[in-house]
């Protein structure tokens, strides 16, 4: 512990040999310093929107415990949500070598809301309980379901010989397959259940499909299974992206080349499969908090590369951040300036313009 | 495509070793699959046509009614001579005895099969002139974003002047806003083609960028939807698709047919005539300027029948994607033919074909609006074309 604050933390003096160090390691000094007034001003602007979400209520600055209950779950959801999104499309970028890949992008997304559908078609009757069960049990099936649509994009990885176009095109195409059965599978004349039923099912899937908050936020911030289950999602993504922090270094040779990666004694399969896996288990997660957000994952590495240069070790965080921030500030829109309004679709909204002058302005 | 390297070496051959031998032949085929086309796209019209409203009019009916009246006006004397098919228990007097004249639901049921054999025309025509153009093997209107942009526009029509155009004029300024809607992402891909094309940008990235505009203008128009009650109708027929959706959003329902009839028979002519210079482009822009073409007006041409076929087509059935993406491969794969003067009429019969038959499903299961049926079988095509496709 006390040698990880020395070698990371710290901020170390430049004496000369570090200089020389920190140049070679760099290209330029000072580069950890810089790191971290990064961090603070992001840190700063993340503080900003969590208070202001936090605080304003509808255009109007209130402090009442009531609201400020379930304003702490809604945080939850939004900053831990987005965080995994970016996370999950860093994790991804890095390991298909393609900084467009994304979760929403090769259809996990869609997949998700598929299994969602049927699960909660299949699964919830009327009554509170049954409801407060329904969402207790959920992220397991978008877990598993997240896994399933993974380890599709990897077995197909693994057969189409390691080429990207053909990873993002099958992905797009998946995408557009899924998108289809889940609107055959929710189109209201479907289905010949009760009328209360089909109204409430089709509430919850579109606040998945759309990336809302859940509507009945009150009843679930006083059910504690719910909290409970919420609670357990975010230090699983607090464990994930430790477990993204510790494999860092592999991460990185692994992208630099896979050769030299296998002669430093580098597992590269495992890792990569490991990746997946991590991948899966945060789309999973993320999809039974809020639901689809497109193109977030695209977004945040991105600036995350652009803020600190492309390395693992700083860019884990700070696009765990950047999407949190996102959310969070699509969030505070949603509920204060232009009422319910999907965070999904805001979000996309701010995203896309960026996203497409991003596309352009590179130059292969 | 490397099946095709071989068509390359004909055109070479045409320059070079000119063989006139059985080139009749090859084109007796063409002629014979195109009468072939025609007749299963009657068959499978006509087959809508009878079954739509439950299969309620028999073909002994609809013949009679198709006989005496046409569409615009009702020969109520000659309807109420009408011969019941009594044997059809489906038959509620709805011609003839009763007096009451009621074509609303063939009307209703020939307009659909109509407009979507035209727009699958239209968006097979926009799909293979984006791929001949910006040398991208899985370019689409919907690739592009096209298709959304153009909703995009006659959302905006319903939002800004929705309330003040009289029902008259409605069709008009409707497809007038559509058209403006598809220039913005016509206008892109312009940009796109003058910024080097497919050399400089990577075909994935042009298709990247074409789907991020789509799911821009898919936000925007949701959220034009969800505030503005004027425009939800037509916001949600156009965005979930299919002729049996679009119907109702106009009032006098034929002259935005006739229209598009006429557009598209334009677009379809300029692009059978310029077909052979896109293949020329496909060859790369030095060997087509050598070849004697000029490639700008080429490409300014051919964004021009993108721009009046999308449109159109949107118009006439909303949202429907991926025609335009697998009728030209389709076409492509069975006639291992690169030529696009034979590809783009084949490719239009061949998406006026799969639209009906989408609608024909839609008729056997109500519960799925016809466009879904595209992206069921354009999707694993998609799928397809990404893992034969050249790293």
């Amino acid at each position: 512990m006390k040698q990880l604050w020395k070698q990371w933390i710290k901020p170390q003096p430049l004496s000369e040999s570090a200089y020389h160090q920190q140049v070679k390691q760099f290209g330029y000094a000072g580069q950890r310093q810089k790191d971290w007034i990064r961090f603070f001003v992001m840190l700063f602007i993340f503080g900003v929107f969590t208070f202001l979400f936090l605080s304003v209520f509808q255009g109007e600055v209130s402090f009442e415990l009531s609201i400020f209950t379930i304003r702490i779950w809604e945080w939850m959801l939004a900053v831990f949500g987005g965080g995994a999104l970016g996370v999950a499309g860093f994790l991804l970028q890095k390991v298909t070598r393609n900084n467009l890949a994304d979760v929403s992008i090769l259809g996990i997304g869609s997949l998700n809301i598929i299994f969602i559908t049927i699960y909660i078609f299949r699964f919830y009757h009327d009554g509170v309980s049954n409801q407060e069960l329904v969402r207790q049990f959920l992220p397991l099936i978008t877990i598993s379901s997240s896994i399933l649509g993974t380890g599709i994009i990897y077995a197909l990885a693994k057969l189409g010989q390691k080429s990207q176009d053909r990873f993002i095109i099958i992905g797009i195409g998946l995408q557009f397959l899924f998108e289809a059965i889940s609107i055959a599978f929710v189109n209201p004349n479907n289905s010949g259940a009760s009328s209360s039923k089909t109204s409430f099912v089709f509430t919850q899937i579109n606040n998945f499909a759309l990336g809302k908050f859940p509507t009945e936020i009150n009843e679930l911030a006083a059910s504690f299974s719910w909290k409970l289950t919420t609670l357990a999602s975010v230090v699983l993504i607090c464990l994930i992206v430790g477990v993204v922090w510790i494999l860092r270094r592999k991460i990185d040779i692994i992208e630099a080349n896979e050769n030299l990666a296998k002669s430093y004694g580098i597992n590269v399969e495992l890792i990569k499969f490991v990746i997946y896996f991590l991948v899966a288990l945060l789309a999973g997660v993320e999809a039974a908090m809020i639901g689809t957000i497109a193109l977030l994952g695209i977004l945040a590495p991105n600036i995350a590369k652009i803020i600190f240069g492309n390395r693992s070790s700083t860019n884990v965080w700070a696009s765990f951040l950047i999407g949190g921030s996102l959310v969070l500030l699509a969030a505070f829109i949603s509920v204060n300036l232009v009422l319910d309004i999907p965070i999904g679709f805001l979000s996309t909204a701010v995203i896309t313009p960026y996203f497409i002058y991003m596309i352009i302005r590179k130059r292969d | 495509m490397n099946s095709n390297q071989p068509e390359i070496f004909t055109f070479n051959r045409l320059k070079f070793n000119y063989q006139a031998p059985k080139k009749w032949r090859k084109y007796l085929v063409y002629a014979l699959i195109t009468l072939v086309g025609l007749i299963i796209l009657m068959v499978i019209t006509m087959i809508n046509v009878r079954y739509a409203n439950n299969g309620r009019f028999g073909f002994k009916e609809l013949f009679y009614v198709f006989s005496t009246n046409n569409l615009f006006n009702n020969n109520k004397e000659l309807l109420a001579q009408l011969p019941l098919d009594h044997n059809n228990p489906n038959n509620h007097h709805t011609f003839g005895s009763s007096g009451y004249v009621d074509l609303e639901p063939i009307k209703k049921a020939v307009w659909v099969s109509l407009a979507s054999a035209v727009a699958g025309i239209g968006f097979a025509i926009a799909g293979s002139i984006t791929q001949g153009l910006t040398n991208n093997p899985i370019a689409d209107p919907t690739t592009f974003g096209i298709t959304e942009s153009a909703v995009f526009g006659a959302v905006v029509m319903n939002v800004l002047v929705g309330n003040l155009v009289h029902a008259d004029i409605y069709q008009y300024v409707f497809l007038s806003f559509v058209f403006l809607g598809g220039a913005i992402a016509i206008w892109f891909i312009l940009l796109i083609i003058k910024s080097g094309g497919a050399k400089k940008n990577h075909y994935l990235k042009i298709t990247l960028v074409g789907l991020a505009i789509g799911i821009f203008f898919r936000t925007i128009n949701f959220l034009l939807r969800s505030t503005n009650a004027d425009a939800q109708k037509t916001a949600l027929a156009a965005a979930l698709g299919g002729g049996e959706n679009m119907y109702s959003l106009y009032s006098s329902q034929y002259s935005i047919l006739y229209l598009g009839l006429i557009f598209m028979s334009i677009a379809l002519v300029l692009a059978v005539i310029f077909g052979w210079k896109l293949t020329v482009l496909e060859l790369g822009e030095n060997k087509a300027a050598a070849l004697g073409v000029n490639t700008k007006i080429v490409k300014v041409v051919g964004l021009i029948i993108v721009l009046i076929s999308v449109p159109v087509a949107v118009s006439l059935v909303g949202n429907v994607a991926f025609v335009g993406l697998f009728a030209p491969h389709v076409i492509r794969m069975l006639l291992r033919t690169r030529s696009y003067s034979i590809i783009i009429p084949l490719s239009a019969l061949l998406g006026a074909i799969t639209l009906s038959l989408g609608l024909t499903l839609h008729i056997l299961y109500r519960s799925i609006p016809s466009s879904i049926y595209m992206v069921f079988i354009g999707a694993p095509m998609l799928i397809y074309l990404g893992w034969t496709q050249k790293g």
